[in-house]
């Protein structure tokens, strides 16, 4: 009976391929939000005023919680491959603390535009506002609430490696795996913000 | 029969590691894009087409550069790309196979037409039917549905 012969796919080690196939799939999930979105917007230019709405200043904070959140991420990184843990809690933990700060402004804001009755169905809020029927703000919702759960999904991943490594000393590379996640998540938002709140 | 190499995982990261590029150029790099992102906030009467692309492209290489130094692709090999690129191209191709579909370029006024003949039903028009529907109640290049004759027509 002859051996099974073993064949190197790639030089990428198996849990960071793991991890990258998983943001391909959520690449393809977004794009199909960002993609529908930009063409609602190609379909119907009148309804651009309702993004005066939205506050590009707490979308702004927002852009830039991500951004610091994504340096503090990969300095997390590269403090577990130089193998020191306090340095990895410490930028993990500010990492976990700017996302939190983020989903307390989405919410923020969110809880704004319900109370004025804007929600995922508003076409009605709407119609009354401009006179359009058209539910520009079922993409809002979709779009970040969507990304607000990938927020909320890294932040565990991020303390969930950053307690395991803390407690075992091995498996540095799921802070790499947790970290990838993350910046993923800001490129998302990095696209989100110009098209939400400047694209008016 | 092709297997997989699983190595120890930390005998494989130990041995990938490639250094990284000075993180904190990149994030001051990406600030400055976020800069000019946040123009139309002081001075709205910049906001134009032409604003638009460029918010665009800072927001293109804002992206560029997180994936290329954050996340390390530029070091990973080219089996990486080619799966990121698969994802690019989802995206392109579901803009672009719609985009005739919305966009009002492609819709054709047929209510100042008057063809000889229905183009769904070929059948000879009336004279006065200036808006013309097909057996469905699809009005040609509005991609708008008669929703009554819809129904009727197929039996609902």
């Amino acid at each position: 009976m002859s051996e099974a012969r073993v064949v190197r796919l790639s030089n990428v080690p198996k849990g960071r391929m793991a991890i990258w196939l998983l943001i391909c799939g959520e690449i393809v999930i977004f794009s199909g939000g960002l993609a529908s979105y930009i063409l609602f917007n190609v379909r119907y230019p009148e309804l651009k005023p309702v993004t005066e709405i939205l506050n590009i200043w707490l979308g702004g904070i927002n852009s830039i919680i991500l951004l610091v959140s994504s340096f503090t991420a990969v300095s997390a990184h590269a403090a577990a491959n130089r193998k020191d843990s306090g340095q990895m809690a410490m930028y993990t933990w500010l990492t976990i603390l700017l996302g939190i700060v983020f989903v307390g402004i989405k919410a923020y804001e969110w809880s704004g535009k319900l109370s004025h009755g804007l929600t995922i169905s508003s076409g009605q809020a709407i119609l009354d506002i401009l006179g359009h029927g058209v539910s520009y703000f079922s993409y809002y919702f979709f779009l970040t609430g969507l990304h607000l759960l990938h927020v909320v999904v890294g932040a565990i991943a991020l303390l969930i490696s950053m307690l395991r490594v803390k407690s075992s000393g091995h498996n540095w590379q799921w802070v790499e795996m947790s970290a990838l996640y993350w910046c993923f998540v800001d490129i998302v938002w990095i696209f989100l913000f110009p098209l939400l709140y400047i694209v008016r | 029969m092709a297997v997989l190499i699983s190595h120890p995982a930390e005998d494989a990261y130990k041995n990938d590691y490639h250094g990284h590029p000075n993180y904190l150029m990149v994030f001051i790099a990406l600030l400055v894009g976020l800069l000019v992102l946040f123009i139309p906030a002081f001075a709205p009467s910049v906001l134009s087409t032409g604003f638009i692309i460029v918010a665009l492209i800072v927001a293109t290489v804002q992206a560029v550069l997180v994936a290329g130094s954050f996340m390390h692709v530029k070091y990973e090999p080219k089996l990486l790309w080619g799966l990121l690129g698969f994802g690019l191209f989802c995206f392109l191709a579901l803009f672009f196979a719609v985009l005739p579909d919305v966009s009002k370029l492609f819709d054709i006024d047929i209510s100042k037409e008057k063809p000889e003949y229905n183009t769904y039903t070929h059948e000879k028009k009336n004279a006065n039917d200036s808006q013309s529907t097909g057996e469905l109640g699809m009005v040609r290049g509005k991609g708008r549905i008669d929703v009554e004759k819809f129904h009727k027509a197929s039996g609902h």
